[in-house]
């Protein structure tokens, strides 16, 4: 069945990204009250001149006037920063060519703390944990023998702006329910607490996300897998929300996925993804796979597992379709900044992308014919907030648009593969 | 009568001071380090005085400045790739947790011409990562110890590429050579007067290990422990086997460590413990609540003096409480509570026998 419907769903190998980016740092030091200096307002300079976002000296005029005494003023201000900051977050990911945009978290301190904030039941702490090396953030703990409750709408805010800034396709993407039960403190392992938060909180938010018109959207899970024992209890969870969000997802022809990463336990995640009728998928590869290039199973070793696998999860009757990293989220750290200025890094990442989605794409069809490379999408590992650069991450994923791009035409030559097709 | 004391077992949490001054320095808030100098040594001094007044067998400056247990080994160690910086190297889940390390990846034989923790420098403190001047002399007479990656989780943690594959057929011969590396490493640690050396084998419990490397781990185990006079403990998180447990039971290290609130202490105590001593896990080093108004709730003191009681029972020639896992995974101010009150229980257990 071919469809000629130009959803970019059905396209081969969509590109997408997955989470959050590094925040434009003159609005971070507008937020927090402080001093900007010079080289940051240069940085909204050009910005705003290459993604053509308009007067920059308008945007550096709100960044420079925080209202000091009140308080309203001071809300206005700082939803105006934010929306300011989003709209660049939304122009920039567009401006690299990918084929489904999102909001890069602009509104969100931290993928964890901002759902916690607006769940009672839930305590934030003010101090952090480690994540790793110099990565921290804040957990959260179960409050005893009080109920889980949504306080506030968590996302549909930042959706409802980002939805009148963005030309391309929106993904709307929230930490899933499982990730916020996993990452919560708690001294016993009640899953109650899980459901509790699927049915008062992440069902309802998802509702009204669909109805506030978001068609693509992903539940970051990157704590699936952590502790296998809590298997059955995330399908179980994810059945009650599927249960609770599938006349939604129907009648708005919405497509729901999941991401997550670095688990030594994709195996479980594989086996799994027949019993969920989930559309798609991203988790991360790139990151343990080589960095030269080439197309053959002994280039490319560190996917083979996971597409023997994808093959049977389609066998079984899954149609998830899958993104297996093609992009370290890390990559920036392996050129020096004269190889991201001659454009040697975008070439070599843009020929890394093509061969490993090739051999991907290549794999999958040999095994299941024309289907098989449109059961990928094309994303980077996890959201690039480690790039420090913008100028890096923007070089990151126009090389991964453009690299795709090549392995679509490359199949499209070479297999006769039509543009788009349902699964 | 049974001794009770009680010991760190892994990285401790910084404190909320010290990451706002590394956060700080981290995003060009200030360009000088001083802030976050001082705040390491404040942390690490808190942190040894909590430990003298905790009945604390053997005080530890708890790791701190480790970014990951593997750290000092993926950044020294000889025949790993560092791929211009360990920054750059992959990240990995450290399993069931939410936190992560970066991965070791060997491309030929590993070796080491010099000590690995003579070489490996602090982070942010000058000099070498055990070396700590600035700490009050007269905690110098005190015991300490110090928390190492075991054979077996370091040879799991970390991945071989297709250059190391010429080298290593199989994971367990790196955990030989690893074990060669670790045993001159306590060369250097009793040099510096370290006298107890906890090696965290948490990866044990996150996987099915075949019979002929468990073999090949007591083996393991019994030369690191007979290669030196310095107390050698295998420490472990989580639920066991009871292929792990008899393992345990088997070596002859000073003292085994068992997370006593995962595993069943009857049938730990069932076990012959051969004279050793055992590192209890008794306080759950992952977790607590607050109550409606925000206050802490920890575990209960007469649980804990209850399950003490219970140890004591054992065999073994000490008993020393610990928390179940390294205490990383709460904040700085939880885990604190956590030690003082393992301190109080050592108290009252001593008081009643």
């Amino acid at each position: 069945m071919t469809n000629s419907d130009n959803d970019p769903f059905n396209l081969l190998l969509p590109t997408h990204e997955i989470g959050s980016m590094r925040k434009l740092n003159a609005t971070i030091l507008a937020l927090q009250g402080r001093e900007i200096p010079p080289d940051h307002l240069d940085e909204v300079h050009y910005w705003w001149e290459k993604l053509e976002l308009g007067e920059s000296q308008e945007a550096i005029s709100l960044l420079m006037n925080r209202p000091q005494t009140n308080e309203i003023d001071l809300q206005r201000w700082e939803l105006d920063v934010l929306k300011l900051r989003l709209r660049f977050n939304i122009r920039l990911l567009e401006s690299t060519g990918l084929d489904i945009v999102f909001t890069g978290e602009a509104w969100r301190r931290e993928m964890y703390e901002h759902a916690a904030k607006d769940i009672e039941g839930i305590f934030l702490e003010n101090e952090h944990v480690r994540s790793f090396d110099d990565r921290f953030y804040k957990p959260g703990v179960r409050i005893k023998d009080v109920n889980i409750r949504r306080k506030n709408p968590i996302y549909i805010d930042e959706f409802e702006y980002a939805k009148q800034v963005a030309k391309k396709p929106l993904k709307l993407c929230f930490t899933g329910p499982y990730t916020v039960f996993n990452w919560t403190i708690t001294p016993s392992s009640d899953k109650q607490f899980l459901f509790d938060l699927v049915d008062e909180v992440f069902i309802p938010e998802i509702k009204e996300s669909i109805k506030s018109g978001a068609r693509y959207i992903t539940s970051d899970e990157p704590a699936y897998t952590t502790i296998p024992a809590d298997r059955e209890s995330y399908i179980e969870a994810y059945k009650r929300l599927f249960k609770g969000i599938r006349n939604e997802l129907k009648k708005y022809n919405c497509k729901f996925g999941f991401h997550t990463c670095f688990s030594h336990r994709y195996d479980i995640l594989f086996e799994d993804l027949p019993q969920l009728p989930w559309d798609y998928g991203s988790l991360e590869y790139a990151n343990r796979d080589k960095k030269s290039l080439g197309t053959s199973h002994n280039d490319r070793s560190s996917y083979q597992d996971s597409l023997e696998r994808t093959v049977k999860a389609f066998n079984e009757g899954s149609r998830c379709k899958l993104a297996l990293g093609i992009l370290e989220v890390h990559a920036d750290r392996h050129f020096s900044d004269e190889e991201v200025k001659s454009g040697t890094a975008q070439q070599q990442l843009r020929e890394l992308v093509r061969d490993r989605l090739l051999y991907q794409a290549e794999f999958l069809e040999g095994k299941l014919g024309e289907i098989g490379p449109f059961l990928l999408l094309a994303a980077p590992d996890c959201g690039l907030r480690p790039v420090r650069k913008l100028n890096d991450l923007h070089m990151m994923l126009s090389a991964m648009v453009e690299g795709t791009h090549k392995a679509r035409s490359i199949l499209q030559d070479k297999l006769g593969l039509p543009t788009y097709r349902s699964i | 009568m049974t001794r009770f004391s009680s010991i760190l077992t892994g990285i401790h949490p910084l404190s909320e001071p010290l990451i706002r001054k590394i956060f700080d320095f981290k995003y060009g808030r200030t360009s000088s380090p001083d802030n976050v100098k001082k705040a390491f040594k404040d942390d690490i001094i808190n942190l040894t005085k909590l430990l003298t007044q905790t009945s604390c067998l053997a005080i530890s400056t708890g790791n701190l400045g480790w970014w990951d247990i593997f750290r000092p080994f993926s950044e020294e160690l000889g025949g790993l790739s560092t791929d211009k910086s360990v920054k750059n190297l992959p990240v990995a889940r450290i399993p069931l947790t939410n936190t992560f390390y970066r991965q070791p990846i060997v491309t030929g034989r590993i070796f080491s011409e010099n000590s690995i923790l003579q070489n490996a420098k602090h982070p942010f403190l000058d000099g070498n990562i055990l070396q700590m001047p600035f700490l009050p002399s007269e905690l110098k007479n005190n015991a300490w110890s110090i928390c190492l990656p075991g054979p077996f989780s370091f040879s799991r943690a970390a991945a071989i590429n297709e250059d190391g594959d010429k080298v290593y057929k199989s994971i367990d011969d790196l955990m030989i050579d690893f074990s060669e590396i670790l045993i001159s490493e306590l060369k250097f640690l009793s040099s510096r007067g370290y006298s107890h050396i906890v090696f965290n084998e948490s990866f044990i419990a996150w996987e099915s290990i075949g019979k002929d490397t468990i073999s090949l781990l007591n083996d393991l185990w019994s030369q690191i422990s007979s290669s030196t006079s310095l107390n050698i403990a295998f420490h472990t998180y989580n639920q066991l086997s009871s292929d792990i447990l008899h393992l345990l039971l088997n070596s002859n290290a000073w003292a085994i460590g068992v997370d006593c609130l995962r595993n069943n202490i009857q049938e730990l105590l069932s076990y012959d413990i051969n004279g050793k001593s055992l590192i209890a896990g008794v306080v759950d080093a992952q977790s607590y609540f607050r109550d409606a108004q925000g206050e802490l709730v920890v575990e209960k003191s007469d649980e804990l003096i209850k399950l003490g009681s219970e140890l004591a029972e054992s065999q073994a020639k000490e008993i020393i409480l610990a928390p179940t896992s390294r205490l990383e995974f709460v904040p700085r101010a939880v885990a604190d509570l956590k030690v003082q009150q393992l301190g109080k229980v050592i108290v009252k257990l001593l008081k009643d026998r």
